[in-house]
């Protein structure tokens, strides 16, 4: 699915600029005048990014964000600020969002940061995705070998593990295989890495 | 003389008839005096009818009596001092007081003689009617004295200047009010046209043109000059000048009255600077927040015009670029930069700075003009803005400079008034017409409105219903649109606050 550039600008005249630069260097671009027909639009976790003003009429661009994230939807935003914004546009960005650009800014520069906050949004997908593989594989391991595989993360060597669980080292070592075969981990670093990406539950 | 009840006398003849030619004896008897003759010891022989009159008494009532039957007790020593003196020869006149038969008293002077023969002659003239004339006249002197006074005492109570001038421009009159002018005491120029020396040279042309006007006729001339103070300094003087003419319709007296206007002039200066100066703060404190809003307007086209150059560029990067569409791109940036730029002329009209002369000007326009420049904001606010001009308003005169920011602080308060409301919205509704042959601004709001108590308030320096904000703004729109001679005013309606202002046509 090709990503798809969000715009949310009330000023009509920079609102169909950005759609002619977005369109021109190959963009898909669905853009809104205001806050509220964006988020009437946007329902699903489509691929892509959004552009949008931090000044508006209506919903500001800060309270848009707010709704994103309340619906669980993590396009990465750009804002576009005025000069007078900044400390909005600070605040934008502790809540999350993955740029700022302050108006004017040229074409070359803001087709630059559309194209980060895709390549962040493609980021955060397959990230999201891999999570999602190794939280299905770390569910099929058995409640011994989830317990075998913390221990290892947290860094405990096979002769700790026996003693803390009551086993024999031997038998820490079998589940060891098992697990590492079962979570698709070829050393114990990569196994290291997996368990920090399981979500819990 | 005579009297018409004294004519049937004329014709009888005294009972005792002196010798001597009977037309003299008529003419004595006819005289306009009366005339007494005596014997030496004062008794009356013979008397004229005009005696007669005199002495109120008929004549048989006279003859045989003396002359001390007729005067008070306390004359009859000086009666004999006469007497001794009229014996050695020679005359005497004196006045004496004679009581006459209804017991009045009527003053006489008496022209006595005693001749060879012995007899004792007195020519009386009734000098009553005399007395009275010399004591109307020195009544009449005194009157003129008091009234003299009188007038000298409200001259120079007087606080306005009052010169008094001769036909050839002496001074004849410097009140107190001019000595305290000047410095210079009446007694030093009158008489002289030495005062001219009081007007700055410059100035003399103006006060010839004045005076010439009146000779020309005018009934009186009003004109403005400087005086010189004996220290030097000056005193602005404004004069109302007249001409008394005499009976034969030659200028007799030129008559100024002034009123010394330093200070007054002084104080307007000070209060017209005073004005310009808060007016010219509250623009720069008005123009430090259009200066975020306007940022913000210049942004938008300015941020517009680089997006467009940079899809401008994407399309030249084409292999075949679609030229029909970077030319659409370029003029899509023209027109962004014009945009650019009239938000900088708004803002540049608005902060100018220099002396706000008045003129004629469009009031229609400089109505939409403030709209202009705030219709982002009304916008942002959710506010819409709408306009009700009259069709064909007369130019009116004012400063339009002060005009928009009388306008801009309306629409700003009533812009502000609805955001306080839940939701925002609401419309501001600005009309133009005429009222009392002025032109009219109103600006209403559907906001909470305002009720008597906020406007009697409403123009007291740091009263503000906003949460934020200095409240000088209405006192001085207000003090603005007097200074154009127009007046400014909200009307007392809820909900949807409304403010009126007139402004002068130029006629």
């Amino acid at each position: 699915m090709t990503p798809t550039v969000f715009v949310v600008d009330d000023d009509e005249a920079l609102r169909s600029a950005l759609v002619q630069l977005l369109e021109s260097a190959g963009f898909a671009v669905a853009s809104y005048a205001d806050g509220l027909a964006f988020l009437e639009d946007c329902v699903d976790d489509r691929p892509g990014c959004v552009l949008l003003d931090v000044a508006m009429p209506g919903l500001s661009g800060l309270e848009v964000q707010e709704a994103l994230r309340g619906r669980g939807l993590r396009a990465p935003i750009v804002f576009l600020t005025g000069h007078g914004d900044i400390p909005m546009a600070v605040r934008a960005v502790q809540a999350g969002a993955v740029d700022f650009l302050e108006k004017p800014v040229t074409g070359a520069a803001l087709l630059e940061r559309v194209r980060r906050a895709l390549a962040i949004d493609q980021e955060q997908r397959s990230e999201r995705a891999l999570r999602q593989e190794i939280t299905a594989r770390h569910r099929r391991l058995s409640a011994r070998e989830r317990e075998v595989m913390r221990l290892v993360a947290s860094g405990s060597s096979s002769k700790e593990i026996a003693r803390v669980l009551g086993i024999s080292v031997r038998t820490v070592e079998a589940h060891r295989v098992h697990v590492m075969h079962k979570m698709g981990a070829s050393n114990l670093a990569e196994l290291v890495s997996l368990a920090g990406r399981c979500d819990p539950g | 003389m005579s009297e018409p009840r004294a004519q049937p006398r004329r014709d009888r003849r005294p009972p005792k008839a002196a010798s001597g030619d009977a037309s003299l004896r008529e003419l004595i008897e006819n005289a306009p005096d009366g005339v007494f003759i005596a014997d030496l010891e004062g008794r009356y022989v013979d008397v004229n009818a005009a005696g007669c009159r005199i002495f109120g008494h008929p004549r048989e009532r006279i003859i045989g009596r003396t002359i001390m039957d007729f005067i008070p007790p306390e004359d009859v020593a000086r009666l004999f001092a006469i007497r001794e003196g009229l014996l050695r020869g020679g005359d005497n006149v004196a006045e004496w007081t004679i009581r006459r038969e209804d017991g009045t008293l009527t003053p006489v002077e008496v022209s006595d003689t005693i001749l060879s023969d012995g007899r004792w002659v007195g020519f009386v003239r009734d000098i009553g009617r005399r007395q009275e004339l010399e004591q109307d006249v020195l009544r009449g002197a005194e009157q003129l004295r008091a009234e003299r006074n009188f007038v000298d005492a409200i001259l120079d109570t007087a606080a306005t200047l009052i010169l008094v001038l001769d036909r050839e421009a002496r001074l004849v009159r410097f009140n107190k009010a001019c000595e305290t002018v000047t410095g210079l005491s009446q007694t030093e120029l009158i008489g002289s046209t030495r005062w001219f020396d009081l007007i700055p040279a410059e100035e003399l042309d103006g006060v010839e043109r004045a005076t010439a006007r009146l000779r020309g006729g005018e009934s009186f001339v009003e004109h403005v000059n400087h005086w010189r103070h004996r220290d030097g300094s000056l005193r602005l003087i404004r004069w109302r000048n007249t001409l008394i003419k005499d009976a034969q319709g030659e200028v007799s007296f030129l008559i100024g009255t002034g009123i010394d206007i330093t200070d007054q002039v002084r104080a307007e200066d000070e209060s017209r600077l005073h004005l310009e100066e808060a007016s010219r703060l509250q623009r720069l404190q008005t123009a430090n927040e259009l200066a975020t809003m306007l940022a913000h307007q210049l942004n938008q086209p300015l941020a517009a015009i680089a997006t467009y150059a940079g899809a401008g560029q994407q399309l030249l990067a084409h292999a075949a670029p679609d030229l029909p569409k970077v030319a659409a791109t370029l003029e899509r940036i023209s027109e962004q930069a014009l945009r650019a730029g009239a938000v900088i002329r708004h803002l540049r009209a608005f902060v100018g700075r220099g002396r706000a002369e008045p003129g004629p000007m469009d009031l229609n326009a400089v109505v939409q003009e403030a709209c202009g420049l705030l219709a982002p904001q009304a916008r942002s606010s959710g506010v819409s803005l709408a306009l009700d001009l009259a069709a064909s308003l007369p130019p009116v005169r004012g400063v339009d400079v002060y005009v928009e920011q009388v306008l801009l602080n309306l629409l700003t308060n009533a812009i502000e008034a609805m955001q306080g409301d839940a939701g925002g919205g609401g419309t501001v509704l600005v009309t133009t017409g005429e009222i009392e042959g002025k032109a009219l601004v109103t600006v209403r709001d559907s906001g909470p409105g305002i009720d008597a108590a906020t406007a009697a308030r409403l123009f007291e320096p740091f009263f503000t219903r906003k949460a934020h904000g200095l409240g000088v703004g209405l006192p001085i729109c207000r003090s603005l649109i007097e200074a154009q001679g127009g007046r400014l005013w909200p009307e007392v309606h809820a909900p949807g606050a409304i403010l009126h202002f007139t402004l002068p046509f130029t006629s």
